[in-house]
């Protein structure tokens, strides 16, 4: 144990004042000359016993009060949730520290972001360890553990990041440290703003950590530095898409676009398109403009102030070039811009494969109703022709039929899927189903005579069945469906029946996604054919699918490296020097564009409760310590109130001891006297 | 030398001595001082002997066995049964008293009415001025660990004087050991007598039993004059006290308030089994508390005595 105030122990020997005290007091008794000492003897050897022993502990409690009186003075600090018995700091101290995005977000007075708060704790609490213990590093950006050797040296490891963090696999790598660590106590610590998405609660890898480390023969004491109060209002800006695509002979770029404000925030801010050196105003949080669309809010109601937006502008067919979308500067200054880069215009070509020839008649024209308008091409291929080269520069298939059994097939499908292409699969009318990822087809179902399948919901906010830039939505409620063949395993729905069956899932593999649509566009199956749905839908997945075919990227900041571990990487968005491994922006590497951004879940505000976090930790000694303990730097615990309480409670102790002899022997004095009365 | 000038010589003496009261002694120079049972004297005096003698007083019929007195038939009877019997007649004869007086430290215990070892005294010298009067023999023996002084009975005045003057010299001191002392008196004492003990009786019960039974195998009539301070029967301290012995140099810090019930109780069990002990024994036990005054006590005493001994004819 260390002190802060060690020159206040120097008053220790005060605890032998009771002692002192009751000594003299025993000089100053009266001395009586007695002769019946036969009789004192016979009385005191019984009581002496008792008398002695709550002596002794009258005494003890009234010395161990003033010695716990002056350590709490003298301000202790503990390197556990029971100090004195540890002994001391540890031998050990491990640092988990969250280098995401939202550690960014200013403190309550807005001076002081949270990263640079923890970073200032840490640093003041190793500092009063005095002697110091191995500190070993592991932040979210490295994920790997490093010793440090000076806490001095932090601040410059640990800078600013738009990264992501995964405090699971950062415990495990601290677990799988502490495993060949030396013996003697040790300490996680953990600094972060306890944000659900970096946590995972729900991950099977919390129970499994928390039981290697109970059965490590070190005691491990996890101390967790919450920085999640919420500070000032904030705004975050993120791009979900950026496709090229061509309307009315004219080649654009439609960005998709979320702004989501904190759960303090209530303002409306606008939203900046910065675009071949122009900066204009295309939307706000709370507005409504010509150019953007305003969309529902997200899924929990309870979560305010998120608007997605979608926004086109115009651009060269053959040109290239990046842009950013921005907020104000506002609480957290890592999440007000986010980038986008785009490629020359793709030409988006479309397999078509069906078992019903009859199908491609359909197919075809809603894959590419306006070749020259719209830059597709649609070629049709047997289902058994279907190899990675015809899709290499594809950008959508169209499979209609019973999935592909031959494994050159089904490799070509799922490698074409890999790198980002899009498949839409569509029931065989009869026959057989056959597996593809784990997926099947379902028996085919006929709708009583006289009624149909209806569609009661899809996802209306994004993907294939979205709104319109106008904010029409496609009329999947007028949609006849008379037939239907249903998909069989876990996937994602985006529509669904009235009775909750799926009318269209998704599912993602690779970059790419599958979708599978549980009818057919003929006449005895459903009214895709009038093409209401359908051309929209295989628009949108071609669109999708030809971000492929670009040699622009968009990658989350963290996670993405080039292909070529030594290739160049280079900023081009004029924001200085940048790392592409820590830092969001507009990269150019092998000669083609990448966007960099944050991950969008750093925007989400969900975080953790004190008591979810308890249970998490399960048995282990945890504490929890807000950002406004940081600020006085008391990680490393201060015990003076469990000293002062142990005073008080040796002091009170003490008190019940002396009265409860004294309420004895009044007792004793007073029957007598009751006996005497009533004789 | 006549009675009324011997009695007179020792008034005389008794006038002299601080811890006689003469007032006290004119007071109860009415009543004797009578054993309760028979004592062996060496001469004719109040008190019962052991032996038939030529008294006034019938005692009881035997039958004749040859070499008896005739003088001493009885011809009524003979003339009703037809038979020889001869009357014996009680003899009378002095008292010899042994006043056993502790002199120990204990006896120095001063509850603020004067210690146990005056009072003590002044029983001793006021009987022994009784005895002497009275034509009896008194003997005084003083003793703490060991014997301190030994003066054998007699009855004459200047005897008295003598017995006054190592009263007057008694200085308490030391331990007590009553119990080998009354052994060793009982063993010395031939011919019954009145033994009279004066101490607070600080030793173990059983021992100080035994010393009673020995005395009352002896047919010694045995009184006992337990003397205890009023502070050493009621123990009302109140704060902590450092009581310290007057026997040794042994010191005892206590909270009276403490262990005053225990205490009471010790000293109660012991003079209980004490009174049980010396009921037995027919031993005349009197505890006397020093609140009271002695003349009470004594008076106390010799009414005792007279009411249960024998008449003087």
């Amino acid at each position: 144990m260390t002190f802060l105030q060690p020159t206040i122990l120097w008053a220790l020997p005060l605890c032998l004042a009771p002692v002192l005290i009751h000594m003299l007091n025993r000089l100053r008794f009266r001395t009586v000359a007695w002769g019946a000492m036969m009789f004192l003897l016979q009385a005191t050897r019984r009581s002496t016993r008792l008398a002695r022993l709550r002596q002794v502990l009258v005494l003890l409690c009234r010395v161990l009060a003033v010695a716990a009186l002056v350590c709490a003075f003298g301000r202790p600090l503990a390197g556990g949730w029971l100090g004195l018995v540890l002994g001391g700091p540890p031998e050990t101290i491990v640092l988990l520290f969250d280098r995401s995005a939202s550690m960014e977000a200013r403190l309550g007075n807005g001076s002081t972001t949270k990263r640079e708060q923890a970073l200032a704790s840490l640093s003041s609490a190793l500092e009063k360890l005095g002697e110091m213990p191995d500190l070993v590093l592991i932040d979210s950006v490295s994920g790997q553990a490093r010793a440090v050797s000076d806490a001095g040296v932090l601040g410059r490891l640990l800078g600013p990041t738009d990264t992501t963090a995964d405090l699971a696999a950062m415990m495990q790598a601290a677990v799988d440290h502490l495993a060949t660590a030396r013996e003697g106590n040790a300490e996680i610590w953990i600094a972060s703003d306890l944000q659900s998405s970096n946590w995972r609660p729900d991950s099977a890898l919390w129970p499994a950590l928390v039981e290697r480390l109970r059965a490590m023969p070190n005691n491990v004491t996890v101390r967790v530095l919450a920085l999640d109060r919420e500070g000032p209002a904030n705004f975050a800006v993120a791009l979900s898409a950026a496709q090229r695509f061509r309307a009315y002979g004219r080649s654009q770029l439609e960005l998709a676009l979320q702004v989501a404000a904190g759960r303090s925030s209530s303002a409306n801010v606008p939203v900046t398109l910065v675009h071949e050196d122009a900066a204009r105003v295309i939307g706000g949080s709370g507005e409504k403009t010509p150019a953007a669309e305003r969309a529902a809010a997200g899924p929990d109601p309870d979560r305010s102030g998120t608007v997605a937006f979608r926004h086109r502008l115009s651009v060269a067919p053959d040109a290239e070039g990046w842009g950013a979308v921005e907020v104000p500067g506002d609480g957290n200054l890592r999440d007000n811009r986010s980038y986008f880069v785009y490629d020359r215009e793709p030409h988006l070509r479309v397999v078509l494969t069906a078992q019903d020839p009859r199908m491609l008649r359909v197919l075809e024209p809603a894959a590419a109703p306006a070749p020259a308008l719209l830059n597709h091409s649609v070629q049709a291929l047997r289902p058994a022709a279907v190899r990675d080269a015809e899709l290499k520069h594809s950008a959508l298939v169209v499979w209609q039929g019973v999935f592909p059994a031959e494994p050159e097939v089904v490799q070509a499908l799922k490698k074409f899927l890999g790198t980002g292409g899009v498949v839409v699969f569509m029931p065989p009318a009869e026959g057989e189903s056959g597996t593809f990822l784990d997926l099947r087809w379902g028996p085919v179902e006929t709708a009583p005579p006289g009624e149909r399948y209806r569609i009661a919901a899809w996802e209306e906010r994004s993907g294939l069945l979205a709104k319109t830039p106008s904010g029409v939505g496609l009329p999947l409620d007028e949609l006849q469906v008379l037939r239907r063949r249903c998909i069989e395993g876990d996937l994602r729905q985006t529509a669904r029946y009235a009775d909750g069956r799926c009318f269209l899932g998704s599912l993602r593999h690779g970059r790419g996604r599958a979708y599978f649509c549980s009818s057919l566009p003929r006449q005895d199956w459903s009214s895709l054919a009038d093409g209401t749905v359908l051309v929209p839908a295989l628009q949108r997945a071609a669109r999708a699918g030809g971000t492929r075919l670009s040699n622009a990227q968009r990658a989350i900041c963290g996670r993405w490296r080039p292909a070529d571990p030594v290739a160049f990487v280079e900023p081009v968005d004029g924001e200085g020097a940048k790392d592409y491994r820590v830092q969001a922006g507009v990269y150019r590497v092998a000669g083609h564009l990448v966007a960099v951004n944050r991950d969008a879940r750093e925007d989400v505000p969900d975080r953790l409760e004190p008591a979810e976090l308890q249970r998490l930790f399960g048995p282990l000694p945890f504490r929890l310590f807000r950002e406004g303990l940081a600020q006085t730097g008391e990680l490393q615990s201060e015990m003076w109130r469990p000293c002062l309480g142990f005073a008080l409670a040796c002091l009170l102790l003490a008190g019940l001891l002396a009265s409860a002899d004294v309420a004895g022997k009044r007792q004793q004095t007073a029957q007598p006297a009751r006996r005497r009365r009533a004789a | 030398m006549t009675r009324l000038k011997r009695n007179q010589r020792v008034v005389k003496e008794g006038a002299t001595r601080e811890f006689l009261d003469p007032h006290v002694l004119a007071r109860l120079s009415r009543l004797s001082v009578l054993a309760r049972g028979l004592v062996e004297g060496t001469f004719s005096g109040r008190h019962r002997s052991p032996h038939r003698g030529s008294s006034v007083e019938f005692a009881q019929y035997r039958k004749y066995v040859p070499g008896d007195d005739v003088k001493t038939f009885d011809w009524k009877v003979y003339a009703k049964t037809d038979r020889y019997y001869v009357k014996e007649f009680e003899a009378d004869t002095n008292l010899r008293c042994y006043l056993v007086l502790d002199c120990s430290g204990s006896m120095l215990y001063d509850g603020g009415r004067g210690n146990k070892a005056d009072y003590a005294r002044r029983l001793a010298a006021t009987l022994a001025h009784l005895l002497v009067k009275q034509g009896d023999a008194v003997g005084l023996l003083c003793f703490a660990e060991r014997v301190v002084r030994d003066v054998p009975p007699r009855a004459s005045p200047k005897h008295l004087r003598n017995i006054f003057d190592v009263l007057a010299e008694m200085r308490p001191a030391g331990r007590t050991h009553v119990v080998r002392i009354l052994h060793d008196l009982a063993e010395r004492i031939r011919r019954r007598a009145l033994v009279i003990v004066f101490s607070d009786l600080l030793t173990d019960v059983e021992p100080l039993l035994d010393c009673f039974h020995h005395l009352h195998f002896r047919k010694h009539d045995l009184a006992v004059f337990h003397l205890m301070d009023d502070a050493e029967l009621e123990f009302r301290f109140d704060r902590p006290i450092r009581f310290a012995d007057l026997e040794s140099s042994f010191k005892l810090v206590a909270e009276p308030i403490g262990v005053r019930q225990a205490y009471l109780r010790s000293l109660a069990a012991y003079t209980e089994r004490l009174r049980t002990g010396c009921r037995e024994f027919r031993v005349d036990y009197r505890l006397v508390r020093m609140s009271r005054s002695y003349e009470d006590v004594l008076s106390e005493f010799l009414l005792d005595r007279q009411r249960t001994g024998v008449r003087r004819r």
